[in-house]
């Protein structure tokens, strides 16, 4: 009986489970269908490669259709970000950390009217690794829509 | 001397116990009866409380429509509490989900938090209610896509033996990240905000 009783929780479980869903998804700051490619500007405050694996992280990750580097391409925005660093000294860890500020432009190519605007922040154990974390925050940002 | 002053203290929490943590004590091996973890006077529990508090594991599955989300949860009981950790991989079943995702419909894991209260019905039943956090971090999408949920839940739950134990959880969110949605379909259609989770393990 009382094995009975034990074991029928999960087909009790399982008859309820069908019908409950949990649904994720996403809301876009822009509306990549009208805004599929885009060309990225230099980063002032990023070296080489991190603005490297920046351009491949919104290639990857990004609802962009097209990203890339190459001003002379056609596409439909610009995008414009700038970082800054700045630098702390914790005397309790005797360590200094970075505080990177990611501030981002994207604007239309046609008519240069700014269609989002954002700023994130990340820190770091060292400039470069703070540099690279608020970019990526960057990518989150223009992450591609899904639903699951 | 300092026994005898915590004797009756063991004798006050075996009384405040619950009917599974008095049913153990008599299983906890001591290798020297005469040492500091010997038993207090009444026999029913050690000095140090030992008795009262136990861990366990068990797997676990959400019993969801869409998604297979399963893993591992390691918990910890004492008296009337409860903590769990739970850590389960989490895959979209749903065709349509698959536009979102690479492969094999895999995208993240589901990392869950809970502190909950726990009144032993029966020895063999008991039922729990409690809160914690619940992190959706969806990994495959992006590296920090995470979305978090307050939750509360209420489980009732069988132990057989004294070791094994078969769980379930009926779990809704009371505060959530934008776009995790409970009782929401693909489609857009919204249901019961409630959740189940199914879980069996053993107590250790």
């Amino acid at each position: 009986m009382r094995a009975l009783l034990l074991f029928g929780l999960l087909p009790l479980g399982l008859m309820l489970a069908g019908c409950v869903p949990v649904t994720l998804d996403n809301d876009p700051p822009v509306d990549f269908k009208r805004w599929q490619a885009v060309y990225v500007a230099p980063i002032p405050g990023a070296d080489a490669d991190s603005e490297r694996e920046f351009v491949e992280g919104l290639r990857a990750d990004s609802g962009f259709k097209t990203v890339t580097t190459d001003g002379g391409a056609r596409v439909d925005a610009v995008l414009y970000v700038t970082v800054d660093v700045s630098e702390s000294y914790d005397d309790e860890d005797d360590e200094y950390e970075y505080t990177a500020t990611a501030r981002v432009r994207l604007e239309s190519a046609l008519d240069g009217r700014v269609i989002d605007s954002t700023e994130v922040n990340d820190d770091g154990g060292s400039r470069s690794g703070a540099v690279d974390d608020a970019l990526d925050e960057v990518v989150q940002h223009y992450l591609r829509a899904y639903r699951l | 001397m300092i026994r005898d002053l915590l004797a009756p203290l063991g004798l006050a929490l075996t009384l405040a116990a619950p009917a599974w943590a008095q049913n153990t004590v008599d299983e906890i091996p001591y290798e020297d009866a005469s040492g500091p973890e010997a038993p207090a006077a009444d026999g029913a529990s050690t000095a140090s409380g030992e008795p009262f508090a136990r861990g366990r594991v068990a797997a676990q599955g959400f019993l969801v429509d869409g998604k297979a989300i399963g893993g591992l949860v390691v918990g910890f009981a004492a008296s009337a509490f409860r903590m769990d950790l739970g850590f389960n991989l989490a895959w979209a079943t749903d065709e349509r989900s698959q536009a979102s995702l690479d492969g094999d419909g895999f995208f993240g894991s589901v990392v869950d938090i809970h502190l909950g209260a726990r009144v032993e019905l029966t020895e063999m039943f008991a039922v729990e209610a409690g809160s914690g956090l619940d992190l959706w971090w969806l990994f495959a999408l992006h590296s920090e896509e995470v979305k978090l949920a307050m939750p509360l839940y209420a489980a009732v739950e069988a132990t057989l033996a004294q070791q094994f134990f078969g769980r379930l959880e009926a779990r809704g969110y009371l505060l959530a990240s934008d776009g995790l949605m409970v009782g929401r379909s693909f489609d857009g259609e919204d249901t019961v905000p409630l959740f189940f989770t199914a879980s069996a393990g053993v107590w250790f």
